[in-house]
This record gives structure tokens, C-alpha cells and sequence, in this order.
């Protein structure tokens, strides 16, 4: 097959050669002017026209000239622009010096016009495609972290098939989530899209002067990805093949020494437990059968406990649960013991095969990139898999010399198995949450490998009670979990994904100056799925199924005029957009159980099934834009936009807004040009700008909503909505100004500096108010939200030894952000953002930090001492603050060494502060299950023994008369109940982290081993989400960067490593 | 060529300037109704009533959770995780009664009070203000009983008071009691009844002795604040009409539907939780008086009832250990009781034990009592002779003048079960039955008294909240409401 594809390939390649024009051949070698090395990847071209190519590994070029070409221009990033006139010459060879003031950086900016650096009154951050692919990530977020500064990593955990989130520039709305705008060559898209190895470069936009052409949908910034292009020239072939696997890196402690049980939730054991604290067996010849009065007094547990509060392990001898299941087991004792597996025994060696082939070129008058990128990846979780296939195309054809014609396509498929589950599920989907929080030690994995009994019937180890009845029915049902093996085997989630986005448009050159495109631009993704939870377990068997289609279609018409009038210069666009967006989706669900055992369908349903529309929206957005940018002798810049939006979500009278952003420029050292002091700062630029953008609703939101609601029995239902809306609501504007400045220092060491401040006010909110005026929330004109912050970089070149010498790139960057709530509306002093388990909330609060957590502490005396109450546990309040969800401060370090053909680079990223709830840590801790649950008291004697003997936990502290406290409480008292009474103090954990993110070492082969047919070749070894230096939160299995959401994890699933080899092939 | 450019320019204008805010129907949602007439938002309200006399734990999709009443009246325990009965739940959101069923009420009267269309010919204007009048006052006197001074003349207004002032419970009382006189008086069974009656069918007759009912439960809870009162508001409903002998109202639960199924049978059946069982509190006291009903509370364990221990912090795992709810009333289609014959009479005795004087009633207190009790019996369907005259003769229950109001509240206790509301109330206002508290409660003081406020009442009404704070005491389990007399 692949080699039936290789030859199509070839074939392909062969009838675009024939194409191509031959006027003349110009050939040469392009080197450096510090050590007359080949300088591959310079841009030669024709003066005055596209046509031209790029220099080889070994800076060899070869073009062909058309009669007209006069002049052929050699550029290179980094490199003094150079021209040589072509005369008669066959063969000219050229040498590039570096260019000291790197002034001609281009990015690409809003809309995709690629723009010099020095023009732009705002900062972007841009990272190359050289950047991106020493190390293959798979998605384009984790591929930014530690290489562009203000951003906050928001991963998913790494074991699943979740792509990671960012947050640019911190919170700036009352939204907990903030996820910037994606974009592909100017078409939205969503990250699972992107083809990461046709990634040339990315530009992100962060500040609203940045976006302003994008108007209210960038409010959280732009990822503007400019994909790989054709270039003229002999066709070339790409392949990059690799291949990962990933293991567990970051898994919570537990402990080995108590099995499961309730036993020290007890004072005493009472007549419940032996002096060991052992639950045993009592034969009731009421109850039991005649041949279980020899099992009278043997050592049993808790089986229908989740918890690790029973018996120390001692390798006394006891019934397992197994034991209770009829069969040749029946009766059998064995040694409490620990069982040796550990839980990342239980996780396999996820798998990542990531495969692509590109096939690029041109000829005069079309460039094309085709791409086939395959991916096929297990995860660690048993069972669970990916396979993606996309296609990709980039194409422009010139029609006249006028008109140019440009179609993009990326179509992606994939087919996912056993989607992980996350976070609190009750369900008992989520097996590492079974593992963090409710599992015991005396498990033995082999056992729970073979969870169906011989007759069919599933075999738990959280079964019932046999001294309560011998009825097996009853004893051995599913109290609250599952083998975890019959869970990832049996009860998953499929899901079928189709997107494509795409566009076509053209480009037409009237003249010099003025241009004039268009585009029709589509990003389409329709889904179906399914879940299942099979029969027989703790869960009642069901059957869900959906089908849900996402769709923008944009339709876009820019004009451009771009001249130089002496010491001036323009460089203006007008245009025009029209947005239409449409997300519905439909599901069912089977109610009450299946009719058959694992009959999956909807028709299985027992109760009349669930038919619902449970997400429904469509919006349409007008705009007309503008933009102009003046310049004045390489110095001075000024730019200013101006965007007008219908949006289709805002009442009729109000629906129309404008708004606008003006900033420049300054390159100082132009000025200074013979001055001593350019030899120490050769550059320096200051920049300013100020923008606005406006802002509209969600679709559906101008009135009070009236909703169906289930009938009874064929009368209708209906209820009025819970959020009070007026139906005047208008359009906000957020005012952001931000100033920076780009410096460079003795050519080496580049300075980026940007302050910035957001004000969000006037905004259209939600806010909850008091349920007894019969709405919780009220949609308002108010607010107001600030968000304020810096973002610095430095990098540096130390040693830059050309092509095959010494070379050395360093990038240290760095960014703060305050997010500030500084008024609502006057009664209501409080935004409650969301909820988690034991009252934990998200709130924001006047006058306060953005996203502050509150919730229950001990109460405290005056003195600080704990209160407790008689019962010797202590007494707590509701409704205190702890802090804020937002990290003090966030960066990266990029680090990059290359010696002739090896190459070694690495990425770091950190975070500091930043606090987030962490149900592992509650549950881990109140279950008995983590490793600091088991210890001695204040006494020296174990606090898991009954505090009726010695044991127990003294919570220090004093009653509310003052007497110091003197009530031992059991472990599972301390654990459980107290700490969860302080929940916010003690279940909150620190977000900060340092992580070696990704380390690549790669080796370019010399061309002298390639042979002909082989223009390069590249392998390298990558090992990414490496080493998490240092992070607190590490204690309870936790990775802050990849937490499973913004401000909390409800069963956070395993950080894993990946460990990868890479080979990329130029044909 | 400048004319060319201006051209296309214009061209783009013209793209969007063909009135660009005019949008037709893109920003109307398809799975909303675009208006509800009367009948729609009094059947949803009506099928949020269930929770407040059939206590029942959460519901997926519901926060009407109220089965930590049955908590506070021992009728049920915890077992593997005990919290609710232990006293843990301090703070209880309401927002689900106040923007659920009572601003669909408070919609139906504005509706009628303007003479929107949407209010018109689902029932004359008296019927339908009559009954949305009733059934708001009967969600209130719960809301009252529970937290004590609640949001009440200012609440249900929208935007036009985001703060509203708490009532004192007197003053709410006042009310209710002057809204169901005035309610059931505004009846009229010659105009035309309400449609969307998913209670009566439009019975307008049963609409006036459910508000009269209402209106008797209510005035002894008056009985320690102001006896006098109690006794005319008694003597009052009495004389309007409450339930006579036989007549029973209840709510059916639709089995196979899970809109509309029951919710224990969701909890065990559905969600297959096993959390609570009867306790030992109710069930060794039937036990051990040979109570037939016991077998209806209880699951029947082959032949046993297996009572959970009531306030113990141990952990207990239930599945055949111990009785879980009985198996009619965790079907899915239970016939809830709402008000009960068997309650009035209770009631009416409790009256008689204190000599009132009882219009029409020529029975004694005692014949009161065994009535009660045998109505009862025939309400749970176990009613047989010879059991009963043995039931009633047994010295444990047989009533005596020295502790009849003990006796009574002690039966009326056994035969409310699940209706923890009524319960705890009557043991709130009575002492009765004899309860202990949790041993292992996580409060000190007690069985509760009352809910906390919403945990966020604080954040969203500050004045309002300090101001019930200021006038009724602190914000604990344990402050005693209004009518609540030490």
C-alpha cells in the first residue's frame, strides 16, 4: 500500500516537472560570510515577480529565470537582503552576512498579512516552524509552552486524547474558561485539526490592538497558524515518521499496610470488630446455611467498603472476596498481605504512531503542498484508542497575471475508542478516580483480571455483607464499584469525527498598489457517538447515542493599497465579512436499563428513552472593517482599525457597533544611526497602542427564556426561564492599552518588553442575584474587570558558528497578570462562577483578585487556636476566602545547541502560584489511601488503632470555653470529617510548577550518506512532558500543567511521559 | 481604475448595507416555547409539589432534595455514608422552590390580574387565582416552617426588588392564613374549573378542602406562640371543609417515565444507590407493637424487617443487612400522600386532647385516636379487624388521658412515613415522639430546628439576610423560628 502511494506520488511528481516553463537556468551556492558554509533554505527570487526557490541542505539553488528577470533576490531570516543582477550568467554564487539589525523580521499578523515587525505598535508572539518541530508535539498549545511569553498552560492531563488549553494574558471576563480563537490561513478552525508537520509558523496575538480585525471573537487572543506553502521549483517529498510511548510519570503515593474497611472510623471496636480490628464472621444458623458454621469466627472485611480504614496487614490468614463467589474458590482463606502490583501496573505503554508525507512544488504560474498525515495512538488506559487520518492541501494558481486563485482543504477523520473518563464520576467510568480515591491495597490485580464468573456474571470486589444473608444475590452485588478492568473493557464511548475546513477565494493585482481578494471560508465538524455501560455491573446498563454538526462559514472581501511616497509610506486595507455559525447537536439515551443483557441500541430502552436537543445555537455577524498603516523614513509608524459589527444576538435596535484602535511606532536608533551608542543597542524600538472591541451575547439570550419541561402523562409542562433579561441589553466596549519596547543589544541578545491594562467594562454579564425575586441570575449592562500585566523575553544567539558550526539559541521568557474584579452592579457584590463538592466555590468578588476560592475553615480563636467541639472535631465556617486561582506569574525557557549535523534542544516551562481544589487529595486522604493517612500520634502510638487503645488523632486546639482539647478521634474522623471541614485550607493545592517540557536530540545525516535521491534525512529522539522538576501539588499525583479542568480536578487522570524517535526524509 | 475600486467598494458595502440589523429569526431558539399559557406553568408546579410531602432524596435532575427531613424524624439512617443524619447539612439552597413552582404560580396570578390571553380560557379567572393562591401559600408554608423568616411580600418580583426583604414568620402566617380563607372563598364551582390540573382533574371542591386542610395543619403550629389563634384558625378550616373519612390526596408518580417516576425508585432501582434503610428508631417501636406497616415502610428481608441504628458515624453497608425503603413505596409509580384522612383525624384529636371544642365531632379523644389509627391502617392497606382491636388494646398504644398528646403525636409519627416535613414539626412543636439525638452528630445542639440559609443568602440579599439574622437569631441548625416556642 505505502508503496503503491510512494510511486502515485512519484508519478504525480513527475507530470509537474513536465509543466513547468523553461526560459533560462540560473544556478548557484549560497554560503555564509562567517565560515563559507552551505546556507540551506534561502529564498532566491526574481526580482519583481514569485518565481524563484530555495537553496538545498548544501545552499545550492537552482532556478529557472524567465526571459524578462533582470535581477535575482537572495533573502534569508537573520541575513542582509542581497541582489545580483543576472546579466548572462549561468552560475552565480553568493555570500550572506548577517544582519545586525534584524530588522527584517517579518510576522504574521491579524487577517494573515504578513507585516515587518518594527512596523507593529503591538507585541506578537511568533514562533517558527524550526521551533516547532524539533520536538513533535501533537497539538499546536503544547507545542507553544515555554517559547511565548503571558501564556498560562491549561493542559488536559497527557493520557488522554484531549488537546491541551492556553490562556493568553489571564482571565479577562467573568468566564472561567478562556480559550483563544484558532485560526489556519485565515479560516477558524479547532486545534485537533491542525496538521502539525505543515506548520511553517505561529503567530499569536494577544492584546486587543493585536486582534482588533477579528473584533469580538478575539477577546481571549488569536493562534494565527500560517501552514507550509509550495515553492517553485522540482517537486519535493517529505516524510516524517515517528513513533512514541508513553507511560505513567506522576502517580499519587499509597499506602501498604492497612487493607480495606472501616475499622478505624470506630473509638472502640464495640461488638463490630476484634481487638485487631478485624470485621469477622458470625455464623447465624437464622441466616446461614449449615455449612458456613465452620467459617464462624474467621477473619472476613468490609467488602461492601470503598474505603482503606480496615485491618493492618499482617498476613493473618482471611477470606477474600473471591472467596464468597461459588466455585472451586468458595471458603478458601488467604494472608493479608499487600499486594505487590502498583497501580501503573494496571496502566499499559500507550503508543503513538504519527506518520505524514507532504509533496510540494510549482511552477510559474502554481504552488501546491499536498499532505497525508496518519495517526494511530493507544493510551495508556487499556482499551482506549485513536486512529486520525487527514489530507491537506495548499494550492494557488495564477490565472492571468492579475489573478490568483487560492484553495486550502484540510479534511480530518478520526475514530476514537475509550475517550477516558474524568473527573468525580459517581458512575464509575473515571478508573483513575477508582484508584486515587477509592481503591485498597489488598487488591490483587490478577484477580480483578477475571471479573466474569464461569456462569456470566461479573465479579466485584466492593461486595456485600455475608454476615447480613447468604442470599448471593444480595451479598455479592456491586455495592459502589467495578473491576476496573470490566469498566475500560466493557463500558466506553466511540466517537466518529469529520471536520473539514477550507477555502477558496482569489486575489487580484489591479495595479502596484491596490489589490482586491475574497474568500469563501468554511470550518464544518459533524461528530457521532456513542456510550455504553454494559450489564451486570454497579451501574444500570444504558446506551447513549449523538450526532452533532458544527459549522462557520465566513465570506470575507478585502481590499489593499500598499505605497511609498517618498519618506512615506501606506499600507491600508478595507474589507468586509459576513459570519454565519450553527453548533446543534441531538442525542438519546435508554432509561431504566436495557431490554436484552448488552443490547446496545436505543431500542433497548426499558422507560420511554431520552430524545433531546441539548445544544442548539446559530448566529450571524456583519461586519465592514479598515485598517491603515503609515510610515515615515523607517522610523515612525502609525496604525489605526476600525471595525462596525451586526451581530445577529443583540436586540434589533442595538445590534450594530463600532469600534476602533490606533498605535505606533518608534525605532529610535534610526536617529542614532553614526552614534557610538548603536554599537552597544542596535536596535531599539518603542511602541503604543490602544484599542477597543466590543462584545456580544451568546446566541438566544435577549429574553427571558420560557422552557418546555417534561410532560405528566400527555399534560404540558412549562416553566419560566431563571435568568431575568430586560431585552435591552447593548453591546459593550472594552477599552486595553498597552506599550512595550523592542530592544537589541550588541547583536546578540534580544530585549522584548509589553505592559498592558484592559478595562472590561460595561459589560454584558449574568449575574446571580437572590433566587427569591424568582430568577438566580439577571442579565445586565455592568461591571467592570481589569486586567493588567506584563510580558518580558529575552533571547540570545552566543554563539552563531553557520551551518555546520557551533550554534546557539537561548529564549527566556516571562509574564504576569492580574485580573481584578473592580465593580458589578450595586446590590450584588458577588459572581458566583461554579461549584465543586464540600461548598468549594469559584467566586469573583468586588474588590478582590479575580477568581477567588471560598469555602470552609476551622474557626479560629483569637489566639489562632482551632475550636473544636465537645466531640473533639472542629467546628468551621462557611464562606472564607483562600485566594486566587490566578498564578503569580508564568514562562518558559527555549534552549537550542547545534554542533555540524547534531542538534540538541530543550524546552522548560513554570508557573507560580495559582491555587486549584484537588478532589484526589480529599478523597486519597479522607479514604484512608494515600500514604500520609497512616502514622503515629502525638502519643507515639498509631492513630489507626481505636483511641479506645491509645489510638486516635488529637486535633490541637481548645473548646469554645477555652479548655484545650482532649478528645481523641478516630483516623477516618481526622481524615475525613475534619479535613474536609477545613476543605479550603487543606484540599486546596498550590498550582505552581517547573517542568522539563520536551527535549529533542537530533542528528542531520550528511548529505555525503544520502546519496542522489535523498536530500535529507533527520532523526531525532524526543522526550516530552520529560521531568516535573518541582511542583507541590506533585505529592498528590498531580501535575498542575495538565489539570483536567481550569480550577480543579475531580479524579485527575495520570501525567505520562512520552518517550520518541523521529525521522524526517526529504525527498 | 479609481472608478473600478470604488466600484467594488461599493459592492461591499452594499453586501451588508441592504439593512444590515435585520436578522429575520436567527436569534430564536427552537426548543423554547415562545409563551406558556396558564395551564402549562401550573402542571409543572404541581409536579414539583411531591417533594415536600413524600421526602425523597435528590433526583438527577432536581435539587428539590428534602429527604434530610426524614433524617431529622428518624425515619430513615444512613448507612455507608452517614452525613445527613448526622446533623451535616447546615445550609440549604432554596432557589429551586422560589424559581420553580412559585414564580409559575406567581406568573398564573399576574397573567389573570392582567387579563393576558395567555390566562384565558383555561378556567374562570376566580378558579385559576383561587388555586395558584392556594398552592403558592402551601409552598410558603413549607419554605417558612423550614427556614423560618423567608423573602416573602417582596419576593417573586423580578428585577423590580433584586433584594428582597425577609417577612418575619408571624407575618408570613398572617398572610397565609388570610390568602387560603380568601382563596378558598374566591372558589367557584358553578364557573368554569382550571384545565392543567394534574392534582383534582379540575375537582374545584377538592381545591377548597386542600386549602382548608392546609389551613388546619397550619394552625397548630400556633400552639405554643398563641394558643388562641391556633384554636379559632382550627375551628376556622374545620368549619370551611377539610378532608372527610375516605378521602385521601395523593400524588401518582408515573412508572415508566422518567420524567415522572417516582424518586425513590430512581434512587434504588435507577441509580442503584443504597444508602438509607429504615432506622431502628421507627422500625424496633413497630416491631416490637406488632405494627403491620412496618411491612410496607420496611423491605421485607425474608420474612424480617432489619432496622439500621439510627446516629452512628460507622459506616453500615445495607444490601440484605438491613430493610432499605418498602417495596410499594419505592416503585416506580407510588401513589404519594400529600394530605391524608388519617392526619386530620390526628390533628382534629390532637385538638379534642386539649379540649377544644370540635364542631360536629361527636366522637371522644380516644375514639379520635383509634380512628386515626384505623384510617391509617386503611391507608397503607393493611387494615384487618381482629389486628387492629389487638393493636389498639396493646398497652404501648392504647391511648390514656395522662400522655395522650404523646400517644397521638407518637402514632401520627408512625403513620407519616416519609413525611419527614410533618414530622419533625410536629416533634419541633410537641417534643413528640421521644427522639434522641444522633450520638455521633457533627453538631453539638441537638436535633436541628431548622435549615440554614442558602449558603450564598449572605453574598446576594446582605441586608435582607442580616436583618432575619438580627431578629430571629443566628444562622445555625439549632435558633429557634417564630412559632417555635421553647
Amino acid at each position: 500500500m505505502k508503496k503503491l502511494l510512494l510511486l502515485s506520488l512519484f508519478l504525480l511528481a513527475g507530470l509537474v516537472q513536465q509543466a513547468m516553463a523553461q526560459d533560462r537556468t540560473v544556478t548557484g551556492r549560497v554560503t555564509d560570510a562567517a565560515n563559507n558554509e552551505g546556507l540551506p533554505g534561502v529564498t532566491v527570487l526574481v526580482k519583481g515577480t514569485q518565481i524563484g526557490g530555495a537553496t538545498d541542505v548544501n545552499g545550492n539553488y537552482s532556478i529557472n529565470v524567465p526571459a524578462s528577470g533582470t535581477t535575482l533576490v537572495f533573502s534569508f531570516v537573520g541575513y542582509t537582503t542581497t541582489e545580483r543582477a543576472i546579466g548572462n550568467a549561468t552560475t552565480i554564487n553568493i555570500t550572506l552576512g548577517i544582519d545586525a539589525k534584524q530588522l527584517n523580521e517579518v510576522v504574521v499578523t491579524a487577517l494573515g498579512y504578513a507585516r515587518e515587525k518594527e512596523t507593529l505598535p503591538y507585541s506578537v508572539g511568533a514562533v517558527s516552524s524550526e521551533n516547532l518541530t524539533y520536538a513533535k508535539s501533537n497539538d499546536v498549545t503544547t507545542a507553544l509552552a515555554g517559547k511565548v511569553a503571558g501564556i498560562q498552560m491549561q493542559g488536559s492531563p497527557s493520557s488522554t486524547f484531549d488537546n491541551a488549553n492556553v490562556v493568553i494574558r489571564g482571565a479577562n471576563s467573568l468566564n472561567t474558561s478562556n480559550p483563544p480563537l484558532y485560526i489556519v490561513d485565515g479560516t477558524v478552525t479547532d486545534q485537533s485539526n491542525v496538521i502539525m508537520d505543515n506548520v511553517e509558523s505561529i503567530s499569536v496575538l494577544k492584546g486587543a490592538a493585536a486582534t482588533a480585525l477579528y473584533g469580538i471573537r478575539a477577546a481571549n487572543g488569536v493562534i494565527l497558524i500560517t501552514s507550509k506553502k509550495g515553492v517553485r521549483g522540482a517537486p519535493t517529498v517529505e516524510l516524517n515518521l515517528s513513533a512514541a510511548f508513553e507511560r505513567p510519570s506522576v502517580m499519587m503515593p499509597r499506602q501498604n499496610q492497612y487493607a480495606g474497611g472501616y475499622t478505624s472510623a470506630a473509638s472502640s471496636p464495640g461488638s463490630t470488630y476484634d481487638a485487631e480490628g478485624f470485621y469477622n464472621f458470625q455464623y447465624d444458623p437464622d441466616t446461614h446455611p449449615e455449612s458456613w458454621a465452620a467459617f464462624d469466627g474467621q477473619h472476613i472485611l468490609e467488602y461492601g467498603a470503598d474505603e482503606s480504614w480496615g485491618p493492618k496487614m499482617n498476613g493473618q490468614l482471611y477470606r477474600p472476596y473471591w472467596s464468597w463467589f461459588p466455585g472451586a474458590d468458595f471458603g478458601t482463606q488467604v494472608p493479608l498481605e499487600p499486594q505487590p502490583n502498583d497501580v501503573r501496573d494496571f496502566f499499559q505503554t500507550g503508543v503513538n504512531l504519527n506518520n505524514s508525507i507532504a509533496v510540494s512544488g510549482g511552477g510559474d504560474n502554481f504552488l501546491y503542498r499536498l499532505t497525508y498525515a496518519n495517526q494511530d495512538r493507544t493510551l495508556i488506559i487499556p482499551e482506549a484508542r485513536r486512529t486520525q487520518h487527514q489530507v491537506g492541501l495548499n494550492s494557488s494558481l495564477d490565472i492571468t497575471k492579475k489573478l490568483t486563485v487560492l484553495a486550502d482543504l484540510t479534511f480530518s477523520y478520526s475514530d476514537t475508542k475509550g475517550q477516558p473518563g474524568e473527573g468525580y464520576d459517581l458512575e464509575g467510568l473515571n478508573v483513575s478516580q477508582n484508584f486515587n480515591q477509592w481503591f485498597q491495597q489488598q487488591l490483587d490485580f490478577d484477580r480483578l483480571k477475571n471479573y466474569r464468573n464461569p456462569d456470566g456474571t461479573l465479579q466485584s470486589w466492593n461486595i456485600g455483607d455475608p454476615n447480613a444473608t447468604s442470599d448471593p444475590s444480595l451479598y455479592l452485588a456491586p455495592q459502589y464499584w467495578d473491576s476496573p478492568y470490566f469498566v475500560v473493557e466493557n463500558n466506553y464511548t466511540t466517537q466518529a469525527n469529520n471536520r473539514l475546513v477550507g477555502n477558496l477565494g482569489f486575489r487580484y493585482k489591479f495595479n502596484d498598489y491596490f489589490g482586491w481578494q475574497s474568500f469563501a471560508r468554511m470550518s464544518n465538524r459533524s461528530r457521532q457517538g456513542d456510550a455504553r455501560v454494559a450489564t451486570g455491573g454497579v451501574i444500570t446498563d444504558r446506551y447513549q447515542m449523538y450526532q452533532d454538526v458544527t459549522r462557520e462559514m465566513n465570506y470575507e472581501t478585502n481590499f489593499t493599497f500598499k505605497r511609498t511616497f517618498g519618506k512615506f509610506s501606506v499600507d491600508a486595507l478595507v474589507g468586509g465579512n459576513i459570519r454565519k455559525n450553527l453548533y446543534d447537536r441531538l442525542q438519546a439515551t435508554t432509561q431504566g436499563g436495557l431490554s436484552f443483557p448488552n443490547y446496545f441500541d436505543i431500542s433497548a430502552s426499558i422507560a420511554r428513552p431520552l430524545i433531546e436537543r441539548p445544544d442548539y445555537e446559530k448566529q450571524t455577524v456583519r461586519s465592514v472593517y479598515g485598517r491603515a498603516s503609515f510610515g515615515f523614513k523607517d522610523f515612525l509608524y502609525l496604525d489605526v482599525t476600525g471595525r462596525n459589527d451586526w451581530s445577529s444576538t443583540l436586540p434589533v435596535d442595538n445590534n450594530s457597533f463600532f469600534y476602533k484602535s490606533i498605535g505606533g511606532s518608534f525605532v529610535f536608533t534610526e536617529l542614532l544611526k553614526e552614534s557610538p551608542v548603536t554599537r552597544i543597542l542596535s536596535l531599539g524600538k518603542l511602541r503604543g497602542s490602544w484599542a477597543e472591541v466590543g462584545d456580544d451575547p451568546d446566541p438566544f439570550q435577549v429574553y427571558t427564556a420560557i422552557n418546555n419541561s417534561a410532560l405528566y402523562n400527555g399534560t404540558a409542562s412549562a416553566a419560566i426561564g431563571n435568568t431575568y433579561r430586560t431585552g435591552n441589553i447593548r453591546p459593550s466596549l472594552t477599552t486595553s492599552w498597552e506599550i512595550g519596547t523592542d530592544l537589541r543589544l550588541f547583536d546578540l541578545l534580544g530585549l522584548e518588553f509589553t505592559y498592558y491594562v484592559d478595562d472590561n467594562k460595561d459589560k454584558i454579564l449574568t449575574l446571580d442575584i437572590d433566587p427569591t425575586t424568582g430568577f438566580s441570575s439577571y442579565q445586565i449592562n455592568a461591571g467592570k474587570i481589569q486586567r493588567k500585566g506584563f510580558e518580558a523575553s529575552i533571547s540570545a544567539t552566543p554563539f552563531r558558528g553557520g551551518s555546520s558550526g557551533f550554534n546557539w539559541d537561548v529564549a527566556l521568557n516571562f509574564g504576569r497578570n492580574r485580573s481584578m474584579v473592580l465593580e458589578l452592579e450595586d446590590d450584588i457584590q458577588t459572581y458566583l462562577a461554579s461549584t465543586q463538592r464540600n461548598d468549594t466555590r469559584l467566586e469573583h468578588r468586588v474588590g478582590k483578585e479575580w477568581g477567588m476560592l471560598v469555602g470552609r475553615m476551622w474557626n479560629r480563636d483569637d489566639a489562632g487556636n482551632v475550636i473544636v467541639g465537645s466531640n473533639g472535631i472542629p467546628t468551621y465556617s462557611t464562606n472564607q476566602e483562600r485566594g486566587t486561582i490566578q498564578p503569580d506569574y508564568t514562562g518558559g525557557l527555549f534552549n537550542n545547541v547545534s554542533y555540524k549535523g547534531f542538534n540538541l534542544s530543550f524546552s522548560l516551562d513554570f508557573q507560580n502560584g495559582g491555587l486549584f481544589h484537588s478532589l484526589t487529595k480529599m478523597y486519597g486522604l479522607g479514604t484512608g489511601l494515600h500514604e500520609n493517612t497512616v502514622g503515629v500520634n502525638d502519643q507515639g502510638h498509631d492513630w489507626r488503632d481505636f483511641p479506645s487503645a491509645g489510638g486516635g488523632i488529637l486535633v490541637p486546639g481548645v473548646q469554645a470555653d477555652g479548655s484545650p482539647n482532649t478528645t481523641y478521634i478516630p483516623a477516618r474522623s481526622y481524615f475525613y470529617t475534619a479535613l474536609q471541614r477545613d476543605n479550603i485550607n487543606q484540599m486546596v493545592l498550590d498550582g505552581s510548577y517547573l517542568k522539563l517540557r520536551e527535549v529533542r536530540l537530533g542528528y542531520e545525516f550528511p548529505k555525503a550518506w544520502l546519496g542522489n535521491f535523498i536530500k535529507g534525512a533527520n532523526f531525532g529522539i524526543i522526550v516530552s512532558n520529560a521531568w516535573l522538576i518541582y511542583a507541590p501539588a506533585k505529592e498528590y499525583g498531580i501535575d498542575p500543567s495538565e489539570l483536567e479542568n481550569t480550577w480543579y480536578e475531580g479524579g485527575q487522570l495520570p501525567s505520562t511521559r512520552t518517550t520518541g524517535f523521529n525521522l524526517r526524509v526529504r525527498l | 481604475m479609481k472608478n473600478k475600486f470604488l466600484l467594488v467598494i461599493s459592492i461591499l458595502f452594499a453586501l451588508v448595507a441592504c439593512d444590515p440589523t435585520d436578522f429575520g429569526d436567527v436569534n430564536v431558539d427552537p426548543r423554547q416555547v415562545k409563551e406558556a399559557p396558564t395551564p402549562t406553568l401550573l402542571t409543572y408546579a404541581l409536579q414539583k409539589m411531591p417533594y415536600i410531602a413524600f421526602n425523597s432524596p435528590d433526583r438527577n435532575e432536581s435539587v428539590l432534595e428534602t429527604n434530610y427531613l426524614n433524617f431529622y424524624a428518624q425515619y430513615l439512617s444512613e448507612g455507608p455514608y452517614p452525613g445527613g443524619s448526622l446533623y451535616s447539612t447546615r445550609n440549604l439552597a432554596w432557589s429551586d422552590w422560589y424559581t420553580g413552582p412559585l414564580y409559575n404560580l406567581q406568573t398564573i396570578i399576574d397573567y389573570n390580574n392582567e387579563d393576558n390571553a395567555l390566562a384565558q380560557g383555561y378556567g374562570s379567572k376566580n378558579n385559576q387565582l383561587a388555586v395558584a393562591r392556594i398552592l403558592k401559600a402551601y409552598f410558603f408554608w413549607f419554605l417558612t416552617d423550614v427556614y423560618g423568616d423567608i423573602p416573602y411580600s417582596e419576593a417573586l418580583k423580578g428585577n423590580e426588588v433584586l433584594t428582597p426583604a425577609y417577612d418575619s414568620q408571624e407575618s408570613i402566617y398572617n398572610d397565609l392564613f388570610n390568602e387560603l380563607t380568601e382563596a378558598q372563598a374566591q372558589i367557584s364551582e358553578s364557573e368554569d374549573a382550571i384545565t392543567g390540573d394534574i392534582l383534582f382533574d379540575g375537582d374545584m371542591t377538592m381545591w377548597k378542602k386542600f386549602a382548608n386542610t392546609t389551613r388546619l395543619f397550619m394552625s397548630l403550629r400556633l400552639i405554643k406562640r398563641d394558643p388562641a389563634k391556633a384554636q379559632a384558625e382550627f375551628t376556622a378550616a374545620i368549619n370551611a371543609g377539610v378532608l372527610a373519612e375516605g378521602e385521601n390526596i395523593t400524588y401518582q408518580f408515573i412508572g415508566g417515565d422518567p420524567n415522572n417516576w417516582n424518586p425513590w425508585y430512581e434512587d434504588y432501582s435507577n441509580d442503584n444507590r443504597n444508602d438509607y434503610a429504615i432506622s431502628n428508631t421507627l422500625g424496633d417501636f413497630m416491631l416490637a407493637n406488632n405494627d403491620p406497616r412496618v411491612f410496607i415502610y420496611g423491605e421485607n428481608l425474608n420474612g424480617q424487617i432489619k432496622t439500621l441504628p439510627y446516629g452512628s458515624n460507622q459506616a453500615k453497608n445495607i444490601p440484605g443487612a438491613y430493610s432499605r425503603v418498602g417495596s410499594s413505596l419505592q416503585a416506580d409509580n407510588t401513589e404519594a400522600p400529600i394530605f391524608t384522612y388519617a392526619q386530620v383525624l390526628f390533628v382534629i384529636a390532637e385538638a379534642a386532647q386539649r379540649g377544644w371544642a370540635i364542631p360536629e365531632e361527636a366522637r371522644t379523644t380516644q375514639q379520635l385516636y383509634e380512628d386515626a389509627i384505623k384510617a391509617s391502617w386503611q391507608f397503607w392497606g393493611v387494615y384487618d379487624a381482629t389486628q387492629y382491636a389487638t393493636f389498639i388494646a396493646d398497652p404501648d398504644i392504647a391511648y390514656s388521658a395522662a400522655n395522650g398528646l404523646e400517644r397521638i403525636i407518637t402514632q401520627k409519627w408512625v403513620h407519616q412515613y416519609l413525611n419527614g416535613f410533618e414530622a419533625w414539626t410536629d416533634w419541633r412543636r410537641t417534643g413528640y415522639p421521644v427522639l434522641t439525638p444522633a450520638h455521633d452528630a457533627t453538631q453539638t445542639g441537638g436535633i436541628p430546628r431548622r435549615m440554614g440559609y442558602p449558603s450564598n443568602a449572605n453574598a446576594l440579599n446582605e441586608n435582607g439576610y442580616e436583618a432575619a439574622i438580627a431578629r430571629q437569631g443566628a444562622d445555625t441548625n439549632f435558633t429557634r423560628i417564630w412559632w417555635d416556642v421553647q
